[in-house]
């Protein structure tokens, strides 16, 4: 099949062409889906060369997982968000040396975004700020608005309800504001 | 995607979503070399013909020959140690190969 014929298969059709041996399936679905697994790493790990060897791994696995895929389950691209998940979260625990539950919220109104912040960009702004959230909020928030996903796939990717996916989006988008507010007129914008 | 023009955060998530950071050419390569490694791993080759494999295959496979083996072992223990039904069934209790061989070897 040619790579134009491609475009219109499902990424798990091409799953399943890929486990057939459809070398071609494979260039398409890194074409789709490796940009959505770096731009995710990205985000959570604040760290390009990091992000980029998450992604590796992550396309790695789908690859292995190719010939046991089972149609009907779960979306491939959800799939993948998942396990950029987990080795994302494997990573921010390594570097922190404690536990995902240990890691304290962060006070409401903390000024070390303002105090931190370098690049008058509106987007390091909003890294630097998603740095600092906790890692269950910071996924929520980007999977729902940079990622653009639907509540009910962040859901899937996140192992837990739809109602606790809205829950950390909203607290998380709370911080993030209390920690952009003060850069807002700075950064070209008005309230 | 759906985006909130009022959610005072949407200038900021519009601005991570125009930044998005893209693979690299490095990083496809090394996702596709991961991809052929993994296909070479999981398509074996076929297995190679020999005339054992010929002559199995036309036996009907393994599960023939333990069956054809098991037969031919029963016929040679039965052969050499007869069990007493047998005899009878056959009405024979000795057979002589060669009548005249013990009056030979008395002569000397």
């Amino acid at each position: 099949m040619p790579l134009d014929a491609m475009s219109e298969v499902s990424d798990t059709g091409l799953l399943v062409r890929f486990a057939n041996g459809d070398r071609l399936a494979a260039v398409v679905l890194t074409q789709r889906l490796s940009p959505r697994a770096l731009g995710f790493a990205a985000r959570m790990l604040g760290d390009l060369a990091e992000a980029e060897d998450v992604t590796q791994e992550a396309m790695l696995r789908l690859w292995k997982i190719a010939p046991e895929w089972r149609q009907g389950e779960a979306e491939p691209a959800t799939w993948l968000y998942r396990v950029v998940r987990n080795l994302c979260t494997d990573r921010l625990r390594k570097a922190r040396g404690v536990g995902l539950d240990q890691i304290a919220e962060p006070e409401d109104g903390a000024p070390s975004v303002e105090a931190s912040l370098i690049a008058q960009d509106r987007a390091a702004a909003l890294q630097m700020a998603l740095n600092q959230l906790p890692d269950r909020q910071r996924e929520a928030v980007i999977l729902r608005h940079i990622e653009g996903l639907a509540n009910p796939e962040i859901a899937q990717i996140m192992e837990i309800s739809t109602e606790a996916v809205e829950s950390l989006t909203a607290r998380g988008k709370r911080a993030l504001g209390l920690a952009l507010s003060p850069k807002r007129e700075e950064l070209g914008y008005d309230d | 995607m759906t985006t909130d023009q009022n959610d005072p955060l949407e200038g900021f998530f519009e601005a991570a979503r125009a930044k998005a950071p893209q693979p690299s050419g490095d990083l496809q390569v090394r996702i596709l070399a991961d991809a052929d490694a993994a296909l070479a791993a999981t398509v074996r080759p076929a297995p190679r013909r020999t005339l054992l494999r010929d002559v199995l295959q036309g036996l009907g496979g393994w599960p023939a020959m333990a069956g054809l083996v098991t037969a031919t072992m029963a016929g040679v223990w039965i052969g050499i140690s007869p069990p007493e039904m047998v005899e009878t069934l056959i009405g024979v209790q000795t057979v002589e190969y060669l009548p005249g061989f013990d009056a030979l070897l008395e002569e000397g």
